[in-house]
């Protein structure tokens, strides 16, 4: 878990992460939230939603960026728990980024009770990193991340190999 | 193209048919027995597959950046100093290990 305000780099130490893992040849999915949850309601239309699932539930590494910056209704809110729980049960890795922290999590999510049952499960064996300090973004434009802004030599664009 | 990179590529050797003339060749100067000489060209191949597999997996990932750890400023903010070190062994990857692949 990643938890800190706008612009602290909760996203780029998720993507050093999972650099880092697919380096070791693992399986990963980045993804944020909503994109997330917008592709599983798309897939109840469609009747695919089993199938959808796996696709956020197989990779050994999950990354769930921005949770929190839109309240989630029931619907989208069930969804995040079958991915949750699923990936719980399976012993599989997630990364969540958000800027709420968990006492917050019963007015994002539809209610506290499926806030707490998905905060149980994701607390359960992690690590939690409380980024603080002002946004990085403050002193940029529109910097696709702080650190890349900070240090664009550091930061490979689409290494071609 | 030689009737052995032919069949090296049939085989789906890529890189060992890319290297085969060249390394033949070294070989030659270097004197090293014909078994060294495979034991070479299978290891091109066997680095060949694990960087493509790299690029697969960071393909299918949808990361779009590769960052490293040395563009993070951990002297941004004290949080950052103080958990520096539970960040740097996060990389090692011993959470991914513990779960079943």
């Amino acid at each position: 878990m990643l938890i800190g305000n706008p612009g602290v780099c909760k996203t780029f130490l998720a993507k050093i992460n999972a650099w880092k893992a697919c380096q070791a040849n693992q399986r990963i999915l980045f993804t944020t939230a909503m994109d997330m949850l917008n592709q599983l309601l798309a897939s109840q239309v469609d009747h695919s939603l089993v199938r959808k699932l796996k696709l956020y539930t197989e990779p050994t590494l999950l990354l769930v960026d921005e949770l929190g910056y839109l309240s989630l209704d029931q619907q989208t809110s069930n969804l995040f728990y079958q991915v949750i729980s699923t990936r719980h049960i399976q012993k599989r890795s997630t990364v969540i980024t958000t800027n709420t922290a968990f006492s917050d999590w019963g007015n994002i999510l539809f209610n506290t009770t499926i806030a707490t049952a998905i905060a149980d499960r994701l607390v359960e064996n992690s690590e939690i990193f409380l980024l603080g300090g002002d946004s990085l973004r403050k002193a940029g434009k529109n910097p696709t991340s702080p650190e890349e802004k900070l240090n664009p030599a550091l930061v490979r664009r689409r290494a071609v190999r | 193209m030689t009737p052995l990179e032919q069949k090296l590529q049939q085989l789906n050797l890529k890189a060992m048919t890319r290297n085969l003339e060249t390394t033949i060749a070294e070989a030659g100067a270097r004197n090293l027995s014909v078994s060294a000489t495979l034991e070479w060209l299978a290891d091109m191949e066997l680095e060949a597959r694990q960087h493509r597999a790299i690029d697969r997996r960071f393909k299918c990932a949808r990361l779009q950046l590769q960052p490293s750890i040395d563009a993070f400023h951990f002297h941004h903010h004290k949080s950052r100093v103080q958990a520096k070190n539970r960040i740097l062994r996060l990389l090692d990857l011993t959470f991914l290990r513990q779960a079943p692949t």
